[in-house]
């Protein structure tokens, strides 16, 4: 019986491992997809309350790759109680994500605290730690299932693996994040967001629309469902243009503070 | 029994499941951006998005009613007059150009105030009412590494909420808050040269910089603190207008890195406050005393003096937290403690946290701790002395009188030691539909002429619930709030509004409803 129970145990921990590679493998393939050197767009973000009220918001992003990780800077054009405000993220090998955000009635640029990115990105569903970059080691990964399909007609007929995603980090606002990966293309279509704080489904993103531009996959429509708060934010890029050859200035507090 | 609870539990969980599924199921993501993008105007889909990309017009307006009620009945105050009671309609009209890296920006005020007093003067006239302020006019141009701009700017040195010692570069206006006064454009020259991501160096330079504006006419209050010896007759403002004499210059090195930011910067600036200087102090004979006289001076020129300003802040964040710190120290030409000609230099300081909290950190607090010190401040009152002097002896004596009595007074430094609280606290309820708020600070005076007079502190009081039903559509209602409190020999406490610089907007409190309107609009090509 002893015996029974000690292989019994040696498999679960054999095929616990085994998960535990096939979900780095499969994290490794959206890892590895071919990026961008830089991207740029202008994008309209729709907050929308629990009464299904609208609110739209006009920015314009820029993205960009560097041997430290991916820096971002985004500039609000409206409404007017917003417009002006600029948000920077600057990547660091080895080193928390720099986030500074410059708010023009002030003119003065603050910096974000490193553990307070759980805050609410201009009110809408994005935490400033969902608009830091992501590297592969920044979570640990277990693979859950294969052939799994999302419900929602924007991906009829699409088949995905589910992996688990536990963030390393200590100051991350979720306590784990379950990716859903197109078996077609690697990509990441369906994020679903559990609250560190209980443990509860508090986000879903949904990569609504992904286009291929210069090999690039780019998402260009992105649902954010908040669980708790029972609202939505919808970020489309109007006009999603990559590799155009953004200055690295723009990437810059110089920039910020124009 | 049992059983059958369990069959209807399964079946209801079972019809739950499937009217979840078939709703689910239904659901098309792409629908909801369909519909998100009808509602946005067809403009916005395109153009360009570089940063310092093609040409760009933008036009924006900031509309606003404030009437405020007031809350300080006693000495008649139970009225419109002031300039922060007075009802008004504001417009901030704004148009900024962008092309390429040159930017042009103009903005102008047009405020109506229907209820000031000159419009309600039956011999006054209804344009006096209405005024046209400029404000940021300048055009700024921005080739690598470097940023220069010249025109009526508003600077903003320092990393401390509101209360910045190191932020002297713009004149204030008085006249509408105590705690939080308007910058006034200042008509200046900038360069900042960014070497580095993490380094920068700016320098400004300031061709006449005007005097601040205050509610207070510092001419009475020297003909108030004489007793009348010396007229108004005889006091002027030294001519502030467009002369070299008050030029600034500045220079600030800022570092910025992921871990800590850090400024020094150093000004060459005009103080802000008025010194009086007194001419010609000579025996003037009494009608009633044929063998006494009074030193009196022949005139008073109320001046602006040379204080250079050596100031420096830091900001880190630890966990949730900010951190800053930021100081500056005001030398100005004293030349000892003898010297009551000019105000002693002084310490300037403000340490301060921050951090957000609550649900998804809606809630916002802020604390500071605030101080001004000065070095030798000479708070042993001369008015014990004043028969004496006055009578006495020779006209250097009176004069030291007059300067020991009214130069300190005139720059509002009534104590040699200032310390205090500022503290906001605000939380958005309902994605911001309602954001209730209060601002507050406590100032309490130490090394002061405690003689006849105890001082306990002054109190500014903010609270404001801003009600936003639609984009950049502001409901405020709120009120303004200062006290200063003192006890006379013999007396009870009471409050203070005259020589407390909290304490002398008491006859303005008010409660206030404000309606704010904003837009803007991108024009490109």
């Amino acid at each position: 019986m002893k015996k029974l129970l000690a292989v019994a145990l040696t498999m679960s921990l054999v095929g616990a491992a085994f998960a535990d590679a096939k979900g780095d493998e499969i994290a490794h393939k959206y890892y590895n997809l071919k990026k961008a050197d830089d991207t740029k767009s202008t994008a309209i973000m729709t907050l929308i309350d629990k009464a299904g009220t609208k609110k739209v918001r006009k920015l314009e992003i820029f993205y960009r790759e560097t041997a430290e990780g991916k820096d971002a800077f985004m500039k609000f054009l409206e409404p007017a109680d917003v417009a002006g405000t600029k948000f920077l993220t600057l990547s660091h090998k080895g080193a928390d994500t720099e986030q500074r955000l410059y708010l023009p009635a002030l003119k003065k640029t603050r910096k974000i605290s490193s553990s307070g990115k759980d805050g609410e990105f201009v009110n809408s569903d994005f935490y400033f730690y969902d608009l830091e970059d992501k590297k592969f080691e920044d979570h640990a990964h277990t693979f859950i299932a294969e052939n799994v399909t999302i419900n929602d007609q924007a991906f009829a007929g699409k088949k995905f693996s589910k992996i688990e995603m536990k963030p390393v980090a200590a100051n991350a606002p979720y306590s784990k994040e379950i990716a859903y990966v197109s078996q077609d293309d690697n990509f990441v279509y369906k994020l679903e967001c559990y609250d560190a704080k209980d443990g509860a489904l508090l986000k879903t993103f949904l990569f609504v629309k992904v286009e291929n531009i210069k090999g690039v996959l780019v998402p260009t429509q992105t649902l954010v469902t908040n669980h708790k708060k029972g609202t939505k934010t919808l970020l489309a890029l109007t006009d999603p243009q990559v590799n155009t050859g953004v200055k690295a200035d723009t990437f810059s507090v110089q920039n910020l503070e124009q | 029994m049992k059983t059958n609870k369990l069959i209807v539990a399964s079946a209801l969980f079972a019809a739950l499941a499937a009217f979840a599924y078939a709703e689910d199921a239904g659901s098309n993501s792409a629908d909801l951006f369909a519909d998100s993008m009808a509602d946005v105007p067809a403009d916005s889909s395109a153009g360009d998005s570089s940063a310092a990309g093609a040409f760009k017009l933008t036009l924006s307006g900031e509309h606003g009613f404030a009437y405020h009620a007031p809350a300080y009945f006693s000495d008649d105050n139970g009225d419109y007059s002031g300039d922060i009671k007075k009802p008004v309609f504001t417009n901030d009209f704004g148009a900024e150009v962008q092309d390429g890296k040159v930017k042009l920006v103009s903005h102008w005020e047009f405020d109506v105030s229907p209820l000031d007093a000159s419009a309600q003067d039956p011999n006054g006239n209804w344009g006096a009412s209405s005024s046209i302020t400029p404000l940021e006019n300048y055009v700024s141009w921005s080739p690598a590494n470097l940023k220069l701009s010249a025109g009526y700017q508003i600077f903003s040195w320092g990393v401390a909420d509101k209360r910045n010692p190191t932020d002297n570069l713009n004149p204030r206006d008085y006249t509408t808050s105590a705690i939080d006064p308007d910058k006034i454009p200042v008509l200046a020259a900038d360069a900042t040269w960014y070497p580095s991501d993490a380094v920068s160096l700016e320098g400004v330079f300031i061709p006449s910089k005007g005097a601040s504006q205050y509610p207070l006419d510092f001419t009475r209050i020297i003909a108030s603190k004489s007793e009348g010896l010396i007229p108004s007759g005889k006091l002027s403002y030294a001519d502030n207008g467009a002369d070299l004499e008050y030029f600034v210059a500045g220079a600030k090195l800022n570092y910025k890195s992921s871990a800590f930011d850090l400024s020094l910067d150093y000004l060459y600036d005009i103080d802000q406050y008025f010194t009086p200087e007194f001419s010609d102090i000579a025996l003037n004979g009494i009608p009633t005393s044929p063998t006494y006289g009074l030193f009196l001076p022949a005139s008073v020129t109320l001046e602006r003096k040379r204080v250079q300003r050596i100031g420096g802040d830091a900001k880190t964040t630890i966990g949730k937290f900010g951190l800053w710190l930021e100081t500056a120290y005001s030398l100005t030409d004293n030349s000892g403690a003898y010297d009551w000609s000019e105000r002693k230099s002084k310490l300037d300081y403000t340490l301060g946290t921050d951090v957000n909290f609550g649900p998804n950190d809606v809630g916002y607090v802020n604390l500071q701790y605030i101080g001004t010190w000065i070095p030798d401040y000479d708070y042993d009152s001369p008015s014990k002395a004043m028969i004496a002097i006055l009578y006495g002896a020779n006209a250097s004596s009176a004069q030291e009188f007059y300067e020991r009595s009214m130069v300190n007074l005139l720059g509002l430094e009534t104590e040699g030691l200032l310390q205090g609280v500022t503290c906001n606290v605000k939380y958005e309820i309902a994605d911001a539909l309602v954001t209730p708020q209060i601002t507050a600070a406590f100032l309490k005076p130490f090394d002061y002429d405690d003689t006849s007079v105890t001082r306990y502190g002054s109190l500014a009081l903010n609270p404001e619930i801003d009600v936003k039903p639609v984009d950049s559509f502001h409901i405020l209602i709120g009120a303004d709030l200062y006290y200063a409190w003192i006890k006379e020999d013999g007396g009870s406490v009471k409050l203070d509004t005259e020589s407390d610089a909290v304490g002398s907007y008491t006859p303005s409190n008010n409660v206030y409803l404000k309606v704010v309107y904003k837009w803007n609009a991108d024009i490109k090509k």
